[in-house]
């Protein structure tokens, strides 16, 4: 399981990085814009543009994280997609994070025991 | 390997979900290359009114278009209730003017109030800087009050009023000469581009769909040549 421990960690700061970025957007810009109409112009249309786009392009990179870690982990494909698309709803990459995070201690915990097969 | 039930599965899956991809990145793509040619349009040089639209239709691009005409206004003046400009109320004045056979509804302005002397027409043919803008045809209930204003700038009820087709644009004066003194207040474009000189959101999100196809493939083959995960992942289930 050589590289499981670095692919989880580039997974954890692509969720937090994501999740965060994407909170802010939808709890903090999107109300100002279709709440109170302040992202026209202005500094604030500036930053809701930038965040966007942020969003999108680091969104990229949590799917190719994420698809290293769910690869290794062995998950199904149902399990991996429910894991990529956490990155696109607010908060739930946090908790895709808890869970990855879980199964990957638990794989540790059992192949340093022997318990699980290494393929 | 023989053609399992498992990479049928896959390579459906996979098909369908790249194929939403492509659709999307393309519906984005398409989204950039129109407001690209809007603004385009919207800063090019004015274009005889004829040009940017006719009865049967007009291009996208012709939205927010800079255009000039000359002609004579007809004398059937049309008004459009409650109309603010800067929180002030009062009306919009719409008159048909006839170029080369074919009648264009012509939003002169504001007016504060339906007696203004600023409603007086020109006696002599004025020539005219303005843009192109859509009618108003989403009041279809009750377009008109029952004093004969419209409530909206309705293609409809102006032709009805003028007794013949109009073209599919409104034109919306923004300077005539020689002025009217007094008159109608032109008024701000309701319906403006996006004023950016690139839609680089569009063009980001048309790039991102493309990749995000290229994922889906990516994982259809890690998936695809792995050993069935199911028994493992049982193992993780038991772990954790």
């Amino acid at each position: 399981m050589k590289g499981l421990s670095g692919a989880l960690l580039r997974f954890r700061v692509m969720a937090w990085v994501t999740g965060v970025l994407l909170v802010i957007m939808s709890v903090i810009f999107l109300p100002l814009k279709y709440g109170f109409g302040l992202t026209e112009s202005g500094i604030l249309a500036t930053l809701y543009a930038i965040g966007w786009q942020a969003h999108g392009w680091l969104y990229i990179l949590y799917v190719a994280a994420g698809l290293d870690v769910c690869f290794r982990l062995r998950y199904s494909v149902i399990r991996t997609v429910g894991i990529l698309l956490a990155g696109t709803i607010p908060f739930a990459s946090f908790f895709a994070d808890h869970y990855v995070t879980r199964s990957v201690h638990a794989r540790l915990a059992a192949d340093a025991t022997g318990a699980a097969p290494t393929t | 390997m023989a053609l399992s039930a498992r990479a049928v599965g896959f390579t459906t899956l996979a098909v369908v979900l790249s194929a939403v991809c492509v659709v999307a990145g393309t519906w984005q793509g398409v989204r950039t290359r129109d407001i690209v040619e809007a603004e385009r349009a919207s800063a090019s040089a004015p274009i005889p009114v004829l040009e940017a639209a006719d009865i049967d239709g007009f291009p996208a691009t012709s939205v927010g278009r800079p255009v000039t005409a000359v002609g004579a206004y007809g004398d059937e003046q049309v008004l459009v209730a409650q109309r603010e400009l800067d929180g002030r109320p009062g009306e919009w004045v719409v008159a048909p003017m006839v170029i080369d056979g074919t009648t264009v509804a012509v939003l002169r302005g504001w007016i504060d109030s339906p007696d203004s002397p600023a409603l007086a027409l020109p006696t002599a043919p004025v020539a005219i800087a303005g843009a192109m803008q859509p009618f108003e045809d989403f009041y279809a209930e009750q377009p008109r009050l029952p004093d004969g204003r419209l409530v909206a700038v309705s293609r409809g009820e102006l032709e009805a009023a003028w007794g013949t087709p109009v073209l599919s644009l409104v034109l919306v004066v923004s300077e005539q000469t020689p002025p009217s003194v007094p008159g109608p207040v032109p008024v701000p474009l309701t319906v403006q581009t996006a004023n950016v000189p690139f839609p680089l959101q569009n063009a980001a999100y048309t790039l991102q769909w493309f990749v995000f196809a290229g994922f889906v493939w990516v994982m259809w083959w890690l998936w695809l040549v792995r050993p069935r995960a199911d028994s493992l992942d049982g193992d993780t289930k038991e772990m954790t």
